[in-house]
């Protein structure tokens, strides 16, 4: 068979994604096998660092905080922004002016709206509490992230502040697909509009679910910036996740060898994460 | 389905004898608008609370150091530009800025030209080795970028490329080339072939067919890439920090880190630096709004 | 192709004969990478190196200004790549590190060390090698806000546990907040606090307890001073001295520092370097600085904050100009104009301490000089126990009700395992 020319083209893509991606991936994995503090020589130590990972209470506690922290993005990032989208899908006088407005914070870095969020959220003087006060509802004062029951839930919030506009655009592009015939044939019909969104619009909105959860899910596994600027993973470890934990392994304790392992982990979970709810999301699309 | 095609024939009937009878109409119109008006209202007292903490940042970056502690939240008494002054000294912003753009814009265009490339073949020549390497290439999408962080390092260290341009800028094309590759490659078997048909009958290489005909058809991916590179590009902190080292080379973000200093963070700093990070890619975003929400949309559903 | 190597040769040939030339010609560039000298924290460094480099008219110093966190990425690639610095700032954290693994240069044999205090010469390296060029020891107690203890009724500072619970129900007799143990971002508060509890055995500590307890010699669950320690934190919990919640939610670098400063707490135990700032914006109008109450005795202890200071890299290309670089700094001449600006403590027989000259710090001062204090252990205590000790002091404080002897059986565990890997 004569090589089709092309393929040629390939050359340059995958010879940088060799070296620069599945190489240093590849040593990540010897490199988990070893103690390594960054300058000099590693030792070897075969499996000793996955042993600690899943033997270590905290590692343990870690995995917990980072699968629960996705769980509560995605949910709220998503189902939020659905919202938005059928509502701004209403209102066409408003929709690209609101649109732009919602995607505002996602234009911010995450360093910095994690920075304003540390602001708003102190406990004394910081300014949601101060809100709640001035409106009259001291009693859901809380010391947002000093807190150990909710200080993980107070660092999601401020994830899907920053995305949500991002769900809800994508829900208008899908929107947008939806051809209007259908929609004002419902409401002609005298279907509600609650159930018009439940029996019309979430089905036809497949595609753009699988998207926005597919994305929300990558981004908030890996996300560090938040917990880092917020609360380092305070108190007590309660928002420690796995990519600020190995962010401070090797920034903050040289150990380069458990950054290794523990990234090893997290590319096995997100992997694994994804394509179970990707073959999950897609089987459903068909479906509809 | 079948209920929904019920509802379509329904409609029409009902449109048809709803014609008959105006004061119904005009009753639905007053009814239907007072429900906008509540439910614009609505939707705009969530916008601004949405954008209050951007307005937090705004108002914080104004205000002296003693308004800031004794009287967190009123409007700042006076402008403070001193702050701004301040910040636009002690920090090489314009030299930031010019290193973020400079960065960014190389790195988009590496990643539109060679991800478009490898996306030609891939589109077009339908067999197991070419889907391999296409999943192969999507398996970087879920490799979250700090997982091959250490080795990468030491792999840029051993290259002698540490503290180089083109060290990240390399760092960041790799990056961004399963992302390429994926809206390449779907945007491509989107495209009729028969233009690259008649290209090739009329005896055409395969280069002159990509770069006089598929390439010119990219344009919206390719704006859909560049905002996801942009975006990605302008507000990482962490790879610059590792494969920079000289001050005046930084980009952006880690130089406004590293302006904020170390036993203490003073407000009257981290908002006028956090508002002069963010404003350029702001003022670009609202001018360009609609082709950018297109652009990030296009790319996610089809 | 002929004419084309002769140009190349001639060009390499010509670009190396005058980069030669210039080289003679031309100054030495020091390049001094430091966490100080620029930013936040100017320090009078634009006056220091201009009278270093009127002192020595051949070197041009070249400051490269980071913040202190970045060096911990920064500095290890320059190693690596044998690029360092000429002079590099270092703390006790950074020498266990970097001169650990062979990075930086001994310096014993050079004049300063004869200059500095005998009772810091321990701090100045690892075992007896020489490895840094100390320049101050700042220190960690407690801020207070005299109005706010006036208005309660308070004169006399807390020396002891017992006093200060006093005084917090004096200060919540009249509606005012007593203090907070900032502990977002990691806990740093409250484990000073606890340290400087639990390290104090008596009214003059004795120096060498952290070594002891870093080494297994002692155990933490057989350390009656430790256990008193948590004791006390009950104590300040139960008394209503703080709020563990508001205190854990609280970032002590930004956050607690305003909220002390605009008079909404009447003490905040923080750092020496404080000073500086706090008079600059006259808030707290009126204050002072106090050394930690303590609960193993009847004074208060203050806590040494082993500074910053100057080392060498191995592979520093102008080591003659680093050496001068480092001597020019341990004159007190020199010293003093930078310690003017960062209140802290000289490093130098008989150097001019710009804290001893407040006398806001007067009781703090006082305490150091009759030996009530104990030094904050950076790198004395391994790493693996650190991490460990601020999460579980900070968990402690946010449940006090638990049991501490288990919290100090686990610590002893991280120090069996860090002595088994050795």
């Amino acid at each position: 068979m004569k090589l089709d020319k092309r393929l040629y083209f390939l050359i340059p893509a995958v010879l940088l994604y060799l070296a620069f991606t599945i190489y240093p991936l590849i040593s990540g994995i010897s490199l988990s096998m070893t103690e390594y503090a960054g300058v000099g020589e590693g030792k070897w130590v075969g499996t000793e660092n996955y042993e600690e990972i899943f033997s270590d209470q905290r590692y343990i506690q870690v995995l917990k905080n980072t699968v629960f922290y996705a769980i509560l993005v995605v949910v709220f990032q998503n189902g939020i922004g659905l919202v938005f989208a059928a509502l701004l899908n209403s209102l066409p006088q408003v929709r690209n002016l609101f649109r732009t407005a919602l995607l505002v914070p996602s234009m911010l870095s995450l360093v910095i709206a994690g920075y304003i969020w540390q602001y708003l959220y102190s406990p004394i003087g910081g300014g949601l509490n101060e809100v709640l006060a001035a409106i009259g509802l001291s009693s859901l004062q809380q010391v947002w992230l000093g807190d150990s029951n909710i200080a993980l839930i107070s660092v999601a919030a401020v994830h899907v502040w920053m995305f949500v506009g991002y769900s809800t655009a994508i829900f208008l592009a899908g929107y947008a697909g939806i051809s209007s015939e259908i929609k004002e044939a419902a409401q002609l019909d005298g279907v509600s509009p609650i159930k018009a969104f439940f029996y019309i619009d979430i089905p036809l909105l497949a595609p753009a679910i699988t998207v926005n959860i597919t994305l929300a899910t990558i981004g908030t596994l890996k996300s560090f910036e938040f917990p880092f600027i917020m609360t380092s993973g305070g108190p007590d470890y309660a928002t420690m996740t796995l990519g600020l934990k190995i962010f401070t392994l090797i920034f903050q304790d040289f150990k380069y060898g458990m950054a290794a392992a523990l990234s090893v982990v997290m590319i096995l979970l997100v992997a694994l994460i994804t394509i179970v709810q990707n073959s999950y999301l897609r089987a459903r699309e068909d479906k509809i | 389905m079948m209920s929904m095609k019920k509802t379509l024939v329904q409609t029409k009937a009902n449109t048809l004898s709803d014609k008959k009878g105006t004061t119904g109409i005009s009753k639905m119109f007053t009814k239907r608008s007072i429900k906008t008006f509540s439910l614009i209202t609505v939707m705009s007292a969530i916008v601004l609370i949405i954008l209050a903490p951007v307005f937090y940042m705004v108002m914080m970056s104004f205000r002296s150091r003693k308004e800031i502690m004794l009287d967190p939240l009123n409007l700042p008494s006076e402008l403070h530009f001193s702050n701004y002054v301040k910040v636009v000294q002690d920090m090489d912003y314009l030299g930031a800025i010019i290193n973020t753009v400079g960065i960014t814009v190389s790195s988009i265009v590496l990643v539109a030209l060679i991800s478009s490339l490898a996306a030609y073949p891939l589109a077009r020549i339908k067999n197991k080795w070419t889907n391999l390497i296409y999943i192969f290439f999507m398996l970087g999408m879920v490799i979250p970028p700090f997982a091959a962080l250490t080795p990468l390092y030491l792999f840029i260290r051993d290259l002698g490329l540490l503290d180089s341009y083109i060290g990240l800028i390399l760092v960041y094309t790799v990056g961004n080339l399963p992302l390429g590759v994926f809206f390449y490659t779907s945007f491509m078997k989107s495209i009729p072939r028969e233009l690259e048909e008649a290209a090739q009958l009329d005896g055409a290489s395969f280069i002159k067919t990509y770069w006089y005909i598929i390439f010119p058809m990219l344009k919206p991916i390719t704006g859909t890439l560049a905002i996801f590179v942009t975006l990605s590009c302008w507000n990482d902190v962490i790879n610059p920090l590792l494969f920079l080292t000289t001050e005046s080379k930084l980009t952006i973000m880690p130089a406004v880190l590293r302006f904020l200093g170390t036993y203490s963070v003073d407000p009257t700093q981290l908002f006028p630096a956090a508002v002069l990070a963010s404003l350029p890619l702001l003022c670009v975003f609202i001018v360009l709004s609609k082709q950018v929400v297109s652009g990030m949309t296009a790319g996610a559903v089809k | 192709m002929k004419i084309r190597e002769l140009a190349l040769y001639t060009g390499t040939a010509l670009s190396l004969l005058t980069t030669s030339m210039m080289a003679s010609a031309a100054k030495v560039e020091l390049e001094v990478a430091s966490w100080k000298g620029a930013g936040a924290e100017v320090s009078n460094f634009p006056t220091i190196i201009k009278k270093f480099e009127s002192q020595y008219p051949d070197i041009k110093v070249k400051l490269n200004y980071m913040a202190r966190n970045d060096m911990v990425t920064v500095i290890p690639a320059r190693f690596q790549a044998g690029t360092p610095p000429d002079v590099l700032m270092v703390d006790r954290e950074f020498i266990s590190h970097w001169a650990g693994n062979g990075q930086l240069m001994e310096i014993g044999d050079q004049d300063f060390v004869q200059r500095i205090k005998p009772d810091l010469h321990p701090y100045l390296g690892l075992g007896k090698d020489v490895y840094y060029s100390m320049l101050q020891v700042s220190g960690m107690g407690v801020f207070v806000n005299d109005d706010l203890f006036a208005k309660a009724g308070i004169t006399q500072y807390p020396e002891t546990i017992s006093e200060f619970t006093a005084a917090c129900k004096k200060l919540n007799d009249h509606n005012i907040t007593p203090t907070l143990l900032a502990a977002n971002n990691g806990g740093w508060t409250p484990y000073v606090f606890f340290l400087a509890l639990g390290l104090t055995d008596g009214d003059v500590p004795d120096p060498g307890r952290i070594e002891k307890l870093a080494t297994g010699k002692i155990k933490f669950s057989d350390d009656q001073s430790m256990k008193n320690a948590f004791e006390a934190f009950r104590q300040m919990i139960d008394a209503k001295c703080f709020n563990p919640k508001i205190s854990a939610g609280t970032d002590p670098w930004s956050v607690a520092l305003t909220t002390f400063q605009s008079g909404r707490v009447a003490m905040l135990p923080q750092g020496m370097w404080n000073v500086t700032p706090f008079l600059k914006d006259e808030l707290p109008e009126n204050f002072s600085f106090h050394p930690y109450p303590s609960i193993n005795g009847k004074n208060g202890v203050a806590m040494d904050y082993i500074g910053p200071g100057w080392s060498i890299p191995k592979d520093a290309k102008n080591v003659d100009a680093a050496k001068k670089w480092i001597d020019f700094w341990s004159q007190d001449e020199n010293l003093k104009i930078y310690l003017e600006s960062d209140i802290s403590l000289s490093t130098l027989q008989d150097g001019t301490s710009s804290l001893s000259q407040l006398p806001l710090a007067e009781n703090y001062v006082d305490a150091r000089n009759k030996l009530h204090f104990v030094t904050f252990p950076i790198g004395s205590i391994p790493n693996d126990l650190v991490d460990h000790m601020l999460i579980s002091i900070t968990a402690f404080m946010l449940d006090s009700k638990q049991d501490y002897n288990k919290i100090l059986a686990s610590w002893d565990k991280v120090i069996e395992k860090v002595l088994a890997k050795q």
